[in-house]
């Protein structure tokens, strides 16, 4: 089975949104709620200066959190490494929402845990993910982690540097950042959204 | 339901010759007289105001206003908190089952609260769309902008209609509401 | 009692629907997560975005009458199958409860600016306006009428519509208060228009050099599609700007100059290519005349003065200008998009082309290729009286002289080009002079939020006996018209054809995705009912759109069915100076036939030749100059009622050093106020601390700042630049207006009491 991944090249991301707003658009997610958004950071002193312009979203983790605090069993993950939500499963009791430390997960209204999908709907047509489609700066790529044939394997085997959010944390994050602007990485702190 | 529904299409429908022809005529007055008559609630006092007057501020409550439009006459905002939500597809889904129509001369959308008023009133004959029409539509918008009309009528026209309406149709749920089992 | 009916619906004859709802049961019971809107029947349309100037080709998935989502196509050379935040959040306005729905005329009596409206039937509209129009034709002549706007119906009211009437006083912001200096210079240079679609070839480029262009937070889609690209292909950036912006952020180099002597740093590269040889001089000596005036001109306008204006090292200067010949002509300083800086900005372009064209670049690849227009007919009117006169994005246009018995524009005399500036054509309004203009049309256009001086333009709309303004939003200006037209959004109406100059010209078609909502109509259609009544009814010959649509496809052989499921048509261009050749030409439209480096031209109308440098106003002690910029999900001051782009960003900021912040003792989380050399006061708008910009500016994104409470979601918030902006600067050579001559102080203010934008839009109310 496909272990489904996504790149984000940071030297590439000028952090315009696009693909937060597609997100919104194309997933009707609610006022007040994001599955995707967008941090921006400057590092150093004047004149010698980088920013930091970093997508957020839910990372699909090979050892996500989520999944085992779930008491119905709603929070679930598929053969080809997609963590989603079963909103009839539901009980909106944030279980979940507390346990991702991306916060990646917030309540919908209409009373399930909600977060990106990776555009599963999408994929099940042989369509890319929303914000891959619309980013205008080519700085994502989505697709089999373990297919060495794959634009995403390539792209991750050429990468001078690469890095994944709060590694220490064992999660194994699937959404994984190219070329930080920062000698240091990325800058650390999540996002408090 | 039959007055109910004719008096929310008269006074949400924008001013027009019509409306000021109810006014002078007093039919107005005298159908929310009877309203409070069936329902034990005390006559409510509509404001003399000349039709310039309820025209601009129609507008400015309901159309356009350069000051954010405070109330949008739609069920469907109050419902989904948007235009063209599930509230809004549920409501056309009635309509349907109840063989009505919009009229191509309407030129807005199929869930103003003067479109619901007068299918509660067309639906005179069938008794529980029309109460649920009301209940379900009406009453969600009146209890949500009531508030707001209160502080933005300066006539004080449209937020007497709305707090008088809100009142006969909590009669009418609690007249309807199944008695608990103690 | 017998009630008056009220018809708004009508009982069906096929009625009788088997309903499931019995006494009082509600009908409540549904799914958690209602059906996706892709589960539903989606039907796609082509169309052409309208957030921004850009006009990317679009998909609009309808459903019913909603569109949920906007894609881009692979084959639109604009979209190429992406689009940028602003076009993928621009649905959000069709179904924007606080947009426009129904013709309104300002209640008799009440004042402009009280927003006092009463609904009226387009009838009624239309006839109101054109009652004034002839009234006002009769009493002041046709000239008295002035038409501003912009976006894509700006066809039909400031072109179209003004030319048959009979009025020169049309006019587009941006022309004066963008491109102009960058179109006048490069007509008096190359005797071409730059155009709307910047014709830079950057997948093949190897070194950019961009001065004040802000790629990445201005999101011209293709723009930064190919600029992204030139970066994977190993191209070199280079950013000049006082700020470290999202471009210096990509760039290889950023040089922090001392804001208004971007002039000087040009000077000083072109010096050393002179100097030391490294401009292509095959180019020079095959394209170009008077290479003798130049060399002799720029003998003064060494790295080393430079750097005394600029505050960039000599050595740095240098370097540049090397790294640059060493890539030539794969070496390119983009002619940016707006401006209107500092009143000299036609010479500051010269300078910029010139530099261009020492590298070889102009008509080459990995330079400026030669972008041609699509062929496409017109469709057949009788002669328009007039030409239009507002220019647009491929700048000036209007004839030299007015045909016999039509006035001249208003503000001819003010400066040389020939295309209206709208800024010069509001004091006329108060004046009465040359002649008085006592009418005004504003269609899309921003009048608050984009001409400079807004309490003069306040002023001038209340001497106007006619004012009416066709939008789609409630914007400030527009609560202060006699009449409100509401223009049906760019989803659900047709327009005209979108012709792109372009490497591969290209025709886009714009078709509804559903029945306008409300009460609202199209553009063209608005502009025949109108011209039916004031006389022009020869200028409408065709019945509908769709028919004068069918007309001008079948001048490239296509018909509107057919365009229907294409989008966009594509023709062969001639990007190359090769191409050119191979007939025996050459594309340079000047009097010599050749890249004019010295500008006779010019000099016969009294203006230097070449390019010499002024220093720029010094900021005032204890100011700062107003600098501003883009936002990337948002478009000028149009969007700010967006939901979804609000919630991206609510607010502007104002970008000050940190070596300032601390000076002057403001901490992280502290709002300002803005005061300008003439007390304007501005705010309170947060304060974004930042080692990103120099000690003498401070920045913020345009468009905020709202005054009007219509804008439910953006009264309120942050600072306008435009309010801040009553000073400009009139470059006499092209009529732009400089603005960035204006300067604040900053004041402590305390956090503004707003709710949060997420609050607004679930309350829906001011």
């Amino acid at each position: 089975m496909a272990r489904l991944g996504m790149l984000i090249d940071l030297s590439a991301c000028v952090g315009c949104a696009a693909c937060a707003v597609a997100c919104k658009m194309e997933n009707q997610v609610p006022a007040g709620a994001s599955r995707l958004w967008i941090r921006e950071r400057e590092v150093g002193t004047f004149p010698d200066l980088a920013v930091e312009f970093r997508p957020e979203q839910c990372n699909h983790c090979e050892n996500p959190p989520c999944v085992p605090v779930c008491p119905t069993g709603a929070s679930y993950q598929t053969e080809d490494g997609l963590v989603k939500v079963d909103s009839a499963k539901c009980i909106a009791c944030g279980a979940c929402v507390a346990a991702c430390p991306y916060n990646a997960r917030f309540i919908n209204k209409n009373g399930y845990a909600d977060k990106c999908t990776f555009c599963s709907h999408r994929l099940a047509k042989g369509q890319q993910p929303a914000c891959v489609e619309t980013c205008p700066t080519y700085a994502r790529v989505f697709g089999d982690l373990d297919d060495p044939n794959s634009e995403i394997a390539k792209a991750l085997k050429a990468a001078k540097r690469f890095d994944v959010l709060r590694p220490d944390q064992g999660t194994r994050p699937k959404v994984i950042y190219l070329n930080a602007p920062s000698k240091k990485g990325l800058t650390q702190e999540v996002s408090n959204s | 339901m039959q007055l109910l529904g004719w008096v929310t299409a008269a006074a949400f429908a924008p001013p027009k010759a019509a409306l000021e022809q109810d006014l002078v005529s007093g039919t107005l007055q005298a159908a929310l007289a009877e309203m409070a008559k069936a329902h034990s609630l005390p006559t409510p006092e509509l404001p003399r105001t000349k039709l310039s007057e309820l025209q601009a501020v129609y507008t400015s409550l309901f159309i356009s206003n350069p000051a954010g439009l405070p109330c949008p006459p739609y069920a469907g905002m109050a419902l989904d908190e948007r235009l063209f939500g599930e509230g809004f597809d549920r409501l056309l889904e009635l309509y349907r089952a109840a063989g009505l129509e919009i009229s191509p001369d309407w030129r807005d959308l199929p869930d103003h609260i003067a479109a619901v008023g007068e299918a509660i009133a067309l639906l005179e004959t069938r008794p529980a769309l029309a109460r649920a029409l009301a209940l379900d539509y009406l009453y969600p918008w009146l209890k949500r902008y009531t508030p707001v009309l209160l502080e933005a009528d300066p006539t004080g026209f449209y937020s007497t209609i709305t707090v008088f309406l809100s009142q006969v149709l909590e009669v009418v749920k609690s007249e309807t509401a199944t008695p608990q089992l103690s | 009692m017998k009630l008056p009916r009220r018809n708004f619906l009508k009982l069906s004859a096929a009625a009788v629907g088997a309903v499931s709802v019995g006494g009082a049961v509600t009908l409540t019971s549904r799914a958690k997560a209602a059906p996706a809107w892709y589960t539903k029947e989606v039907k796609q349309v082509f169309s052409i975005c309208e957030n921004c100037f850009w006009r990317c080709g679009i998909k609009a998935s309808v459903v019913g009458n909603r569109v949920y989502k906007v894609d881009g196509y692979k084959e639109n050379p604009k979209s190429r199958g992406m689009l940028c935040p602003r076009g993928q959040g621009a649905p959000a306005q069709t179904y924007d409860p606080d947009r426009l729905k129904k013709p309104l005329i300002r209640i008799e009596g009440s004042q402009r600016g009280d927003g006092r409206y009463r609904e009226a039937t387009w009838e009624e509209a239309l006839d109101y306006i054109a009652k004034k129009m002839l009234d006002l034709k009769e009493q002041y002549g046709p000239e008295s009428i002035a038409f501003f706007g912009h976006g894509t119906g700006d066809g039909w009211f400031v072109d179209f519509l003004p030319a048959a009437w009979g009025s020169p006083n049309a006019a587009k912001p941006s022309v004066s208060l963008c491109t102009a200096p960058r179109e006048v210079a490069a007509q008096y240079t190359f005797g071409r228009a730059i155009g709307g679609h910047e014709p830079i070839d950057w997948p093949n480029t190897k070194y950019i050099v961009l001065i004040g262009h802000h790629i990445g937070e201005d999101t011209h889609n293709t723009q930064l599609q190919e600029f992204s690209e030139a970066r994977k292909n190993g191209a070199k950036v280079v950013v000049v700007d006082p700020r470290f912006s999202t471009a210096a952020a990509k760039a290889d180099r950023w040089l922090p100059i001392k804001p208004g002597t971007d002039t000087a740093l040009l000077l000083a590269w072109i010096h050393v290519l002179i100097s030391e040889k490294l401009y292509d001089q095959d180019y020079v000596e095959k394209y170009t005349v008077g290479m003798e005036q130049l060399v002799a001109h720029i003998r003064p306008y060494t790295p080393e003065w430079a750097e005394q204006q600029t505050e960039i090292s000599a050595e740095v200067i240098r370097q540049v200008a090397r790294e640059m010949a060493r890539y030539r002509p794969k070496a390119v300083v983009p002619p940016t998009r707006h401006t209107v800086w500092y009143g000299n900005d036609t010479q500051r372009m010269r300078a910029s082309y010139i530099l261009n064209v020492l590298l070889g670049n102009y008509g080459r690849e990995g330079g400026f290729y030669i972008a041609m227009p699509p062929y496409l007919e017109k469709y057949p009117t009788p002669p328009l009286p007039l030409e239009p006169a507002a220019g647009g994005c491929s700048g000036p246009a209007a004839a030299d002289k007015e045909p016999e018995g039509y006035k001249p524009r208003a503000d001819k005399g003010k400066f040389l080009a020939k295309s209206t500036a709208i800024q010069e054509l509001i004091e006329p309004m108060i004046s009465g002079q040359p002649y008085p203009i006592k009418g005004l049309f504003a269609y899309g256009i921003n009048l608050f939020h984009a001409i400079p001086n807004v309490p003069r333009t306040k002023e001038a709309l209340k001497k106007l006996e006619l004012y009416v303004a066709i939008d789609v939003l409630p914007q400030e200006h527009v609560m202060w018209a006699d009449v409100i037209l509401p223009e049906a959004t760019y989803l659900e109406r047709y327009d005209d054809l979108v012709a792109v100059s372009h490497k591969t010209p290209f025709v886009q078609l714009r078709m509804p995705a559903h029945e306008p909502l409300f009460d609202c109509k199209p553009g063209w259609w608005i502009a025949k009912e109108l011209g039916k009544r004031i006389g022009l009814e020869q200028f409408f010959p065709w019945q509908n759109i769709e028919e004068y649509l069918d007309t001008r496809l079948q001048s490239v052989g296509l018909d509107l069915e057919t365009m229907k499921s294409m989008g966009t048509m594509v023709q062969n261009g001639k990007p190359w100076l090769t191409d050119w050749e191979k007939e025996n030409r050459l594309p340079f439209g000047t009097l010599s036939g050749k890249i004019e480096l010295y500008s006779e031209a010019l000099a016969k109308a009294g203006f230097d030749p070449l390019p010499k440098y002024e220093a720029p106003q010094p900021v005032p002690e204890g100011f700062y100059r107003l600098l501003y910029g883009r936002s990337p999900v948002h478009t000028f001051a149009r969007t700010q009622n967006n939901p979804v782009l609000m919630e991206m960003e609510p607010s502007n900021s104002v970008w000050l050093n940190a070596g300032e912040a601390a000076r002057l003792g403001f901490k992280p989380g502290d709002y300002a106020y803005l005061i300008n050399q003439d007390g304007v006061r501005e705010g309170p708008v947060r304060v974004k601390i930042t080692q990103r910009i120099r000690k003498d500016a401070v920045y913020i994104t345009h468009g905020f700042g709202h005054k009007a409470k219509g804008m439910t979601l953006a009264n309120g918030r942050g600072a306008s630049d435009s309010y801040l902006q009553t000073r400009y600067t009139l470059d006499r050579i092209s009529g732009g207006a400089g603005l960035r001559n204006n300067f604040v102080k900053l004041e402590k203010a305390p956090p503004p009491k707003l709710k949060s934008v997420t609050q607004l839009i679930k309350e829906r109310r001011a």
